[in-house]
């Protein structure tokens, strides 16, 4: 469903001027130096996927992709790696026509990606520009108590306005997460969080051609508002992969035969079983380390739990367009009404012209399922994503939320991220009309015939919205 | 006596014979017209009952505007042709004129602005009448209980009823005005505009208000009159009076303030307001946010509000037709009555 957006200017921000344009790397990153003893804070004006950051010196390392993300450059500072996080409000676009109000990190939420290498010192530098205190918890890390993040029990708040420094080694490899530990439901309610990778030391240890990351957030965003209302607990309408919903995130490509790690973490307060087509994968890592080869078992969902982070990983061998999505169904949905009667089987049609009198843009819908939502041009309202939309090759994907796409292809250059476009199926090999004839099979009265009208207000018990 | 033939010309008895109006009748209509800017006759003779006659048929080709309808109710009405005939002096006539001018403009806005409400309670029971539809058929497919079918059906009816009650007021509001306007038969078939007079531009602030009242006020006139025979009593009487008088000017334009700014609040906010609830919900409709019985009560509530701004428009001429009494005479505060009044309340009030 393409929706019409209404009276709503892209706005520039004062940081899409000064940044200028897609960052590529540290030497095209903006920011102004905090300090003298402070590195450069680098800063994201686009949700757009940049390409991996390869080592320059030290061990050599496969660098990981973020979903519409980012790898924070760092600076070597004898035998530290600095880096500089500021925690800030920012604007987030979660899928072109709609922008939250979240906070993150250096410009976007998800803040960068932070990558290093098993045994690295690092330095990080945590500048709050937020209106209250924070702090950062390293999800999954071994470091001294102090080093922890957590406000108040291993350290003070970071009080608006101030510059934190936490300094601990790299002490495993593997799969971590950073989010604030000090009014931590608010803030990560507002989007605060981040990847951490940790390489091998041995870059042959657990080596992957393709290794991405995505965190799972949900977030309550009233249609027609912005910031999310994070008091919520269980009714979210944006379950996103890095505050990205379909049709707003990233493909995932590989050359077919490539190994392929995708690591989740999930910040939400509910799990999401990732599930992909077309391969079985294993689960080779947790937040808690990597898993012994012996232990593995082959999956083609993985349950990632709340709190938590799951690497898996599979040789792409299937050539093609591979969903991956979180198998909760109203996971791949967009906001949407949860009250609603349900049309299926009532003739609306020849109500329309009545209605039309009195609301002359309605239209009928949802006698026959909902699918009419991704095949309608309509008014929503404002920064208000359609619940299901998104067009393949064949017509209208109807999803939302917590869905991507897997492409498998042959021949892609090794480092070459872009998008392939849809897959050219050999011929012979798509799901097909039979045009045949066949004999019409015996049915059941469906339940939505008149005659089964007292049969079915006898035995239902459905709740219904009040509003009528 | 010389009213007979004209009476038994309306009852359909024989006519007598004609006989013309004595002099003092015609003067009195004479200066009653030029008290109150309209124009009227004396109707004594068939050929002058003609006359006005032509003339009100004339007025009737399009529908009623407020000053057409003044216009026939003070050439037309009978009641008036009977104190010209028979006041014993003027002062009776020319009140008999004002409270005629007075109730037949609010009259007029009652049944214009009834008759526009009434078309809005069509469109409520239009949108009742879905909401029933549906949740029958919902009900039918196996999506609604019984408890949605039977409120769904209440409702139904409820804003039936309203529609009932919403015509009845059209009829007796449209039946107080024909009946200051003198008509019956066919030439009560009259037709009237289907909205009310639009809000003016602005309200200009009457200068010189109480002492045009003090002028112009026929009650006033007749209580100095009264001065002249009866004495000191009088006098007091006189100077009570014009003191009310200024008052009433006063709490008139008071009336008519707030009346204008209520009337353009509902213009200018309110419905523009409904309009954009409307839109949001038809949005979040698109986006199976809501459901169509949502919609559909949206556009009740919204309708509600046009009914308000219908009737704030119509209080606002009410208002200003009080105004307009408070300066010459005929206004309902002389009578202890509500300042703006309903339609039953004054139906025969002349
Ligand atoms: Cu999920």
């Amino acid at each position: 469903m393409d929706t019409k957006k209404r009276d709503e200017p892209a706005p520039v921000s004062r940081r899409d001027l000064l940044a200028g344009g897609v960052l590529i790397g540290a030497a095209a990153v903006s920011g102004h130096v905090q300090a003298q003893a402070i590195p450069e804070a680098p800063h994201m004006a686009h949700p757009t996927m940049q390409p991996p950051l390869f080592p320059t010196s030290g061990p050599d390392y496969r660098p990981v992709v973020t979903l519409n993300g980012w790898t924070l450059p760092f600076r070597r500072n004898g035998e530290w790696k600095e880096f500089h996080l500021v925690a800030e409000p920012v604007v987030r676009e979660m899928a072109p026509g709609m922008r939250a109000h979240l906070w993150g990190y250096n410009g976007q939420s998800p803040g960068p990606t932070i990558e290093a290498v098993e045994g690295d010192k690092v330095r990080i530098f945590v500048t709050n520009k937020l209106p209250e205190h924070t702090t950062i918890h390293w999800h999954g890390m071994r470091l001294p108590n102090g080093m922890d993040g957590v406000g108040g029990l291993t350290q003070p708040q970071i009080r608006p306005g101030k510059t934190f420094v936490y300094e601990f080694e790299l002490r495993r490899s593997g799969t971590f997460m950073y989010h604030p530990h000090a009014d931590e439901m608010v803030q990560m309610a507002m989007g605060m969080m981040g990847a951490f990778i940790v390489h091998p030391r041995d870059p042959a240890f657990q080596r992957a051609d393709r290794d991405y990351v995505f965190l799972l957030a949900s977030y309550d965003i009233e249609p027609g508002a912005a910031v999310p209302r994070v008091s919520e607990m269980t009714d979210f309408n944006l379950w996103t992969f890095n505050s990205r919903v379909f049709p707003g995130i990233d493909h995932l490509v590989a050359r077919k035969g490539e190994r392929v790690r995708i690591r989740v973490g999930n910040l939400t307060m509910t799990n999401h079983p990732i599930h992909l087509h077309g391969h079985e994968f294993a689960v080779t890592g947790t937040d808690g380390g990597w898993v012994p080869p012996e232990r593995r078992w082959p999956e083609v969902t993985a349950d990632v739990p709340v709190g938590a982070m799951r690497a898996v990983e599979f040789e792409a061998t299937e050539e093609g367009d591979w969903a991956l999505h979180c198998h909760k169904s109203h996971h791949t949905m967009n906001a949407m009404g949860h009250g609603l009667a349900n049309f299926i089987g009532v003739p609306k049609r020849d109500l329309e012209p009545k209605i039309q009198r009195l609301v002359p843009d309605y239209m009928a819908m949802g006698n026959a399922g909902m699918a009419d939502m991704g095949e309608m041009e309509m008014l929503l309202p404002d920064n208000t994503l359609p619940m299901m939309s998104g067009q393949g090759q064949y017509g209208p994907l109807e999803m939302g939320g917590m869905f991507t796409v897997l492409k498998v292809r042959e021949g892609m250059a090794a480092n070459d991220y872009r998008d392939p476009g849809w897959y050219r199926h050999p011929p012979g090999t798509v799901a097909y009309e039979w045009t045949g004839g066949a004999p019409t099979p015996p049915r059941a009265e469906g339940p939505a015939g008149q005659d089964a009208a007292v049969e079915v207000q006898v035995v239902r018990r459905q709740h219904m919205s009040g509003n009528h | 006596m010389m009213r007979a033939p004209l009476f038994a010309a309306v009852l359909g008895l024989a006519a007598c014979a004609q006989v013309a109006a004595p002099v003092d009748a015609v003067s009195v209509a004479a200066r009653v017209a030029d008290m109150i800017g309209v124009a009227t006759t004396v109707i004594a003779t068939e050929a002058e009952a003609d006359a006005v006659r032509e003339r009100v048929r004339a007025a009737l080709v399009r529908p009623l505007t407020a000053e057409t309808a003044v216009q026939v109710a003070v050439l037309n009405n009978r009641t008036l042709q009977a104190e010209f005939l028979a006041a014993a002096e003027e002062f009776a006539a020319m009140e008999a004129a004002v409270a005629l001018v007075a109730a037949t403009r609010r009259a007029y806005f009652e049944a214009v602005a009834a008759q526009q409400v009434a078309g809005y309670l069509e469109q409520a029971l239009a949108s009742a009448e879905a909401t029933a539809e549906l949740t029958r058929r919902l009900a039918q497919a196996g999506g609604a209980n019984r408890l949605d079918q039977v409120r769904a059906a209440e409702l139904y009816v409820e804003v039936a009823n309203d529609l009932r009650r919403g015509r009845r007021e059209a009829t007796l509001a449209r039946e107080a005005l024909t009946r200051a306007l003198g008509l019956w038969g066919a030439d009560a078939a009259y037709a009237l505009p289907a909205t009310l007079p639009a809000l003016p531009a602005a309200l200009s602030v009457p200068a010189g208000a109480e002492a045009e009242a003090i002028r112009r006020r026929v009650d006033l006139a007749a209580a100095r009159h009264a001065v002249e025979h009866e004495g000191a009593a009088a006098a007091h009487r006189l100077e009570a009076l014009a003191i009310d008088v200024r008052s009433e000017v006063r709490a008139a334009y008071a009336t008519l303030q707030s009346s204008y700014e209520i009337a353009r609040a509902y213009r200018d906010e309110v419905v523009p307001l409904r309009r954009a609830i409307d839109d949001e919900i038809v949005y979040r409709y698109n986006g199976m946010l809501v459901d169509v019985f949502t919609v559909l009560s949206t556009v009740r509530a919204s309708l509600a509000a046009n009914v308000a701004a219908i009737e704030a428009l119509r209080d606002f001429h009410l208002a200003e037709a009080e105004f307009r009494a408070a300066l010459i005479g005929g206004g309902v505060v002389r009578s202890g009555a509500t300042v703006v009044p309903h339609a039953e309340e004054q139906a025969g009030g002349h």
